[in-house]
């Protein structure tokens, strides 16, 4: 039998952490593997490791929540592409980010270049079924590269209206 | 005792690094160039399949940029909606998978040459880091067993 896809949850909040992995456990798709910081996903992400260290890591998808102590989401997706970057073959891990942002915060994030490195935003409370949906659509049918670029679009449109 | 043990083991890790860094090296990055192939058709394919109309767009705005470059615009003479009229629809990206072949092949030999030399490097650097970070575990095995 091939092994579940892995999908790393990093949280800081351990009851939220709980319920977004009950979530995907509960699918049977996906194997969830906790972290609690940035420097503790750094960990897992290096158990998963592939042949090497030359080939794409065995996470198939990171569930990033922005405000962390330690590492927050932003240092952190910044230095997993900084380290992605030096490998040119290696593929980048499909990032979603977690925020409980409002609309001022969502602007700050829209300005931020570091969204760019990620396939998509969940805002908190979120449906689980948005959850899944998103999920499938980057690692059953890996479309996380295209994710990423339909994010940019859709933000930087975003803000020009809200510019208007 | 400890010191000389690491002096007598270290030609071993080297050998051993030489010995399984090499092929895994040519392996894994040869590997490696395979996944990338893999992943950047499949995200074109997969763009022409359920992405459609996406697609369309980036497919006639390549087009257009093909015909005007090096032309001024004015003399240019054509426009997005001329090109839309001729490619109806945008055609299976066959051409874009024979040039990511061939960039895949092309690099392949020099992803392999390069995996020489940093498979080993992988392999003694692991090796020693783990000698390092674990020597009072392997000391109080050792005690437990005598």
């Amino acid at each position: 039998m091939a092994a579940k896809p892995v999908v790393l949850v990093v949280e800081d909040d351990r009851v939220q952490s709980d319920l977004v992995m009950e979530i995907i456990h509960e699918t049977g798709l996906y194997e969830a593997v906790a972290a609690y910081d940035g420097e503790h996903a750094f960990e897992v992400l290096k158990s998963y490791q592939r042949g090497f260290n030359f080939l794409s890591n065995g996470v198939s998808c990171i569930l990033l929540d922005w405000q962390m102590p330690k590492m927050n989401g932003q240092a952190f997706i910044k230095k997993l592409r900084t380290e992605e970057g030096r490998n040119p073959f290696k593929r980048h891990i499909p990032v979603v980010i977690f925020s409980a942002y409002s609309d001022r915060e969502r602007i700050q994030l829209a300005q931020d270049p570091t969204l760019g490195l990620a396939s998509g935003y969940i805002v908190k409370p979120f449906e689980e079924e948005e959850l899944l949906t998103l999920l499938k659509r980057i690692v059953i049918h890996k479309e996380g590269e295209i994710l990423r670029e339909i994010l940019i679009e859709r933000e930087s449109r975003w803000m020009r209206e809200l510019r208007k | 005792m400890a010191g000389l043990i690491k002096i007598a083991t270290f030609p071993i890790l080297l050998l051993w690094s030489v010995a399984y860094g090499v092929p895994g090296g040519i392996f894994f990055k040869s590997w490696a160039v395979y996944e990338r192939w893999l992943g950047q058709n499949r995200r074109q394919i997969i763009q022409w399949k359920r992405y459609p109309l996406r697609s369309y767009r980036k497919f006639t705005s390549a087009v257009l940029t093909h015909r005007m470059r090096s032309r001024p615009v004015e003399l240019a003479g054509f426009t997005d909606s001329q090109v839309q009229a001729e490619f109806k629809r945008e055609p299976f990206p066959f051409l874009i998978l024979f040039s990511n072949t061939l960039v895949a092949l092309v690099i392949l030999p020099f992803a392999a040459l390069s995996g020489i030399v940093l498979g080993p490097v992988h392999v003694f650097r692991n090796g020693w880091e783990n000698w390092h970070r674990n020597p009072p575990l392997r000391a109080g095995r050792l005690t437990v067993k005598r």
